[in-house]
């Protein structure tokens, strides 16, 4: 997988794309130029970790879960 | 009934043409699960292999890799796609990269089920039942499909044919004009001919020493 390996740990991108997150809520457009990685790849990895419940989405910004936080 | 009722209509295959929506998708990639949808925004070439640790396909994956860089400025991405495993994709990617030296900087499709080359009709059993051609589908920022090029097992598909198609397209959509034979940026576009005798008359008059006829004006950008 794109940021969580299968035995559930962060990929680095995972982690950066959490570490983002943990500083500012943003879109996904944002997040892309944050981290400079292409906008369909950055929409997988919201995908991805929102699925696992490491973050979720309230009104196109994206910000960590309880769960997230922990990861870090 | 007369022999004229008994033709059949051609049958609709499905397959997707030059300006249907691009059929959507949900694939395992070698950069996670992805959806087609997740490119919107972004121009794309869908594009599939036969079969990864190929010599030609080797060849053209270090050609599309090198492409991708000028693809990118035009707001365009890559996707490749063969009937291998995302670990055999994972391999092969590593090898270009450990013995020609080129990495591999777009994701590919695991489709071991055949189930987007199923839907965009990349498998042509003609030549293969078991490979998928040498298939490019150019898709716009709306995801409508805008040209597509099969090449067949054999041959190796000329990347600056695909560039140029992609700033085609795309000059074509900014300036409403259509570009001629063996068109590059920088050179003279086509206007679209006019459509009616009185709309003729005045592009001729308008464009003058550009149009050899009502029919075939060009002109500088």
């Amino acid at each position: 997988m794109a940021c969580i390996d299968p035995d559930g740990t962060l990929t680095p991108l995972g982690l950066l794309l959490l570490k983002g997150l943990a500083e500012q809520p943003m879109p996904p457009e944002d997040v892309a130029k944050h981290l400079g990685e292409p906008l369909f790849r950055v929409r997988g990895s919201l995908r991805e970790l929102t699925g696992a419940d490491l973050i979720e989405e309230e009104g196109g910004l994206y910000h960590l879960t309880e769960v997230g936080q922990s990861k870090l | 009934m007369d022999s004229a009722t008994d033709i059949q209509a051609p049958t609709v295959t499905g397959l997707p043409r030059i300006g249907d929506p691009a059929p959507q998708f949900t694939a395992d990639t070698t950069f996670g699960t992805l959806k087609l949808e997740d490119f919107k925004g972004s121009w794309l070439i869908l594009f599939s292999h036969p079969a990864d640790f190929t010599p030609v396909c080797t060849t053209e994956f270090m050609a599309f890799a090198e492409i991708h860089p000028e693809l990118r400025e035009l707001n365009c991405e890559l996707l490749g796609l063969s009937v291998d495993s995302v670990y055999s994709h994972i391999a092969w990617v590593r090898n270009v990269k450990e013995k020609m030296g080129v990495e591999v900087t777009f994701p590919i499709i695991a489709d071991l089920n055949k189930d987007v080359a199923t839907l965009y009709g990349m498998v042509n059993p003609g030549e293969s039942t078991t490979e998928t051609s040498r298939a490019v589908f150019i898709m716009d920022d709306k995801q409508m499909i805008r040209a597509i090029i099969y090449y067949p097992l054999t041959t190796g598909r000329n990347m600056q044919e695909i560039l140029r198609v992609v700033k085609a397209l795309q000059t074509s959509d900014e300036h409403g004009v259509a570009t001629p034979a063996n068109w590059e940026p920088g050179q003279k576009v086509i206007l679209p001919p006019p459509k009616s005798a009185e709309a003729a008359d005045q592009r001729v008059e308008e464009e003058g020493a550009g149009c050899k006829d009502w029919y075939f004006c060009k002109k500088d950008l």
